[in-house]
């Protein structure tokens, strides 16, 4: 009884964000994302659908629509990435090395583990599979989070929403695939509890922060800047030289 | 147990920096984006000020007046300027790197290697920082020299470190310790 009101109250709130999108013209600004939640509520209907009347192909369905939405999911990343990092091309050169690192690091661990006689990259279940691939993903959010306060980048309150929504439900699912992997069915009971109650919570940031259009916030005074880039650097790195040079001659004067 | 270790840490490290970074939601706005001419230790004391903190004058001094509350005074007070001190030459470095990020984020040019180079210069100098600052709480800060040279080398090691790794664009001009542009227009 429950879970089947968590399933109806995140149903309404996705035809809620939906309906909000097309009233304030937010469909065009984020269309991975409301692509992502009309992908959601489908195949919550979809899924409903098969429990109710052919309940015996419910674990395949389930197990294929997830997969699906885990790529949509890679939508949502795309979207904070390009919506948040256009106006600053410094900031997005570093994000894109840092990406590149974090392919560089998963190839190398799939091929350490081929090296070691192992699979390529050994999944038993379907549950591991999405689990290693929401791992990537809660990975590459860490690394544009992280690009975000380094370069202080300043949300809207929208891409604000999307980012703290997606990264709560990333961060969740980490944990409990993680531990739905390893304990199996002991965790199954409270999976079906956890599951909906935090989508539920995602789905409300979502809503409150995409209510009404509210644009990131560019770059002011900086981007008519037109210094040579290594000369700014030069100037940091020499301030910083200089720096720890005075400190240590001033404690020895 | 262990095997999931890695999963929870990556969980609960994407919760905390969620955490963090919605509940400052710093902006850049109200940077001057002007990196200042002057070396940044220089700006927050004069040197007389410093070299009488560290020097040790004024503790041989009191230790003449032979009262040994006024001695515990002097040293408490005196630690304290020190850790303050060095808690401004941080600050001062703090907010060089953060008008650097800002006023090169926006820079189509920018380089990773280069911006890799300079936090760990920055880090560096934060280290030495901190352990100029452990060494003042621990030994107060009269006579550091020697310690101080100490740590000096260090962080000189660890500065030069990087540019054997990192031989990008910025070269060590031996002279002055400062990094130049290579064929740059400085």
């Amino acid at each position: 009884m429950f879970t089947e009101a968590l399933w109806w109250a995140a149903n309404f709130l996705e035809i809620l964000i939906l309906a909000r999108a097309f009233k304030a013209g937010l469909i065009r600004a984020y269309p991975y994302f409301y692509s992502y939640v009309g992908f959601v509520l489908l195949q919550d209907l979809f899924r409903f659908y098969i429990y109710s009347f052919k309940p015996e192909q419910y674990s395949r369905v389930y197990w294929s629509t997830e997969f699906v939405g885990l790529l949509f999911g890679w939508g949502i990343l795309w979207e904070i990435y390009r919506a948040a990092l256009v106006p600053f091309p410094g900031a997005v050169r570093n994000a894109r090395a840092l990406f590149c690192l974090l392919w560089v690091l998963v190839f190398t661990k799939a091929l350490t583990n081929v090296w070691g006689g192992k699979a390529f990259w050994p999944i038993t279940t379907t549950v591991e599979m999405e689990r290693d691939l929401r791992v990537i993903q809660a990975a590459l959010l860490i690394a544009l989070i992280c690009v975000f306060r380094y370069y202080a980048v300043a949300l809207g309150r929208n891409l604000n929403g999307l980012t703290r929504g997606y990264g709560l439900f990333l961060a969740s699912s980490v944990l409990y695939l993680a531990f739905r992997a390893n304990y199996g069915s002991w965790f199954q009971v409270y999976w079906v509890y956890l599951q909906p109650a935090v989508y539920l919570a995602v789905l409300s940031i979502w809503v409150h922060a995409m209510w009404t259009p509210y644009p990131a916030i560019s770059p002011g005074t900086e981007s008519k800047m037109h210094h040579d880039y290594l000369e700014i650097a030069a100037a940091t790195s020499r301030h910083l030289g200089r720096a720890r040079a005075s400190l240590s001659r001033r404690i020895r004067a | 147990m262990t095997p999931i270790l890695p999963y929870i840490a990556l969980g609960l490290a994407l919760f905390l920096l969620l955490w963090d970074f919605l509940r400052k939601r710093r902006t850049s706005k109200g940077h001057s984006f002007v990196i200042p001419d002057e070396p940044l230790s220089d700006l927050t004391l004069p040197s007389e000020f410093t070299s009488r903190v560290f020097g040790a004058t004024d503790a041989e001094f009191v230790a003449r007046q032979g009262n040994r509350q006024l001695k515990r005074l002097f040293a408490k007070q005196r630690k304290d300027i020190a850790l303050a001190w060095l808690r401004c030459a941080r600050a001062d470095a703090a907010a060089l790197m953060r008008v650097h990020r800002a006023a090169v984020r926006t820079s189509k040019q920018l380089e990773p290697l280069v911006e890799l180079r300079l936090a760990w210069a920055y880090g560096v100098y934060l280290t030495y920082c901190n352990f100029l600052a452990a060494l003042v709480r621990l030994h107060g800060p009269v006579n550091l020299q020697r310690l101080a040279n100490y740590a000096d080398s260090r962080s000189e090691y660890l500065h030069e470190l990087v540019g054997r790794f990192l031989p990008v664009h910025l070269s060590v001009n031996r002279h002055d310790g400062d990094l130049h542009p290579t064929g740059g227009t400085t």
